[in-house]
């Protein structure tokens, strides 16, 4: 089943979402930290339109991209239905000032969730994603656009594609 | 205007209904229920369902189908928001009425589009749409104030599950 919901950490983070004042590198930390676990742990998925802009491209590895806002969303959803109880743990999260419109940071994650959910990599295996099998890594650029502070290009190393083709569980 | 500022603003126009703390008359059960539907449906916000669906709800679907709790209503969704994610629900028509335990019952007739180009559980993307002439659904939500929050505590849905699963495996 789903994780019980941690209602004072979801109220917390989505406070800090709804702030988004980004002024040094610890609030850019602080904010990205809050706004990747609104997204994946709490599954307001809706969210990734305050803050990435239709032309958005994440690169990721082997040279497949994710290019436009509609494949951002696309992507998060059969993400979150093929590891529905997915959390979002942080090993580390550097951000760096470039300009007061702009920041850059670098976030090292490894994601908990159990793979129930089918994929375009093959059937569900219940096999569980920890810190032994996976780590993310995730750079993304930042720029304040009409005002708001938007994700404009990301760049990404995920592992998930191993793992999810992994066959049956151990 | 891009279509990230416009969901955004499309979004906070309906959390502002959400948020308003008392249904007193009908229509502010009808215009409740709207925003729940447009805010989970067409703006994917499905941790929202652990806000606004009562720990006991009862869902009951298509084939006998009868769920409990908000996690089962968030995997049951999240499986039809990812094969569709594109998806968007119109209604169509809508009326309320008030219970005689306090609470108010919607009804909804819509209709969804959107294109299969997620995996299901039927396999993967088939490129199929759903449109208005092949999706019409029918909802009744029941609403109660359960401690501070209006919350649903029943709901009952039916989509042309038969159109879906055909679409799901190509067989439309």
């Amino acid at each position: 089943m789903l994780p019980k919901r941690n209602n004072e950490e979801f109220q917390r983070l989505l406070n800090i979402v709804k702030r988004a004042d980004l002024q040094t590198p610890a609030d850019v930390e602080e904010f990205f930290v809050a706004y990747t676990k609104c997204i994946w742990d709490y599954k307001l998925v809706g969210l990734i339109y305050d803050h990435y802009t239709d032309e958005t491209v994440i690169h990721g590895e082997n040279g497949v991209n994710i290019a436009g806002i509609d494949a951002v969303v696309h992507h998060t959803l059969e993400r979150l239905y093929t590891l529905p109880d997915m959390r979002i743990n942080f090993s580390g999260i550097h951000a760096s000032k470039v300009s007061d419109d702009e920041f850059k940071f670098i976030q090292m994650t490894y994601p908990e969730g159990t793979f129930t959910g089918p994929c375009q990599y093959g059937p569900a295996n219940g096999k569980k994603l920890s810190q032994d099998n996976i780590m993310n890594m995730c750079e993304c650029t930042v720029k304040k656009i009409d005002g708001v502070w938007k994700i404009t290009e990301e760049w990404g190393l995920l592992g998930y594609k191993k793992f999810l083709s992994q066959g049956s569980t151990n | 205007m891009d279509q990230c500022t416009s969901m955004v603003l499309e979004r906070k126009e309906i959390e502002s209904v959400l948020e308003k703390s008392e249904i007193s008359t009908t229509e502010e059960a009808v215009a409740f229920a709207d925003a729940l539907t447009k805010i989970i449906w067409n703006h994917n916000q499905l941790g929202l369902i652990y806000d606004y669906y009562d720990e006991n709800v009862v869902y009951k679907g298509a084939y006998g189908k009868k769920i409990t709790g908000p996690d089962s209503v968030v995997l049951e969704f999240l499986a039809m928001q990812a094969a569709f994610p594109n998806l968007r629900v119109h209604i169509t028509e809508s009326f309320g009425r008030a219970l005689d335990d306090g609470g108010y019952a919607v009804y909804q007739r819509s209709y969804a589009e959107g294109t299969n180009s997620g995996t299901s559980q039927y396999g993967p993307p088939t490129g199929n749409k759903l449109n208005e002439s092949n999706s019409m659904g029918q909802t009744v939500y029941q609403f109660h104030k359960v401690n501070t929050r209006w919350k649903v505590t029943e709901e009952v849905s039916l989509r042309s599950e038969e159109v879906i699963e055909k679409l799901l495996k190509n067989e439309a």
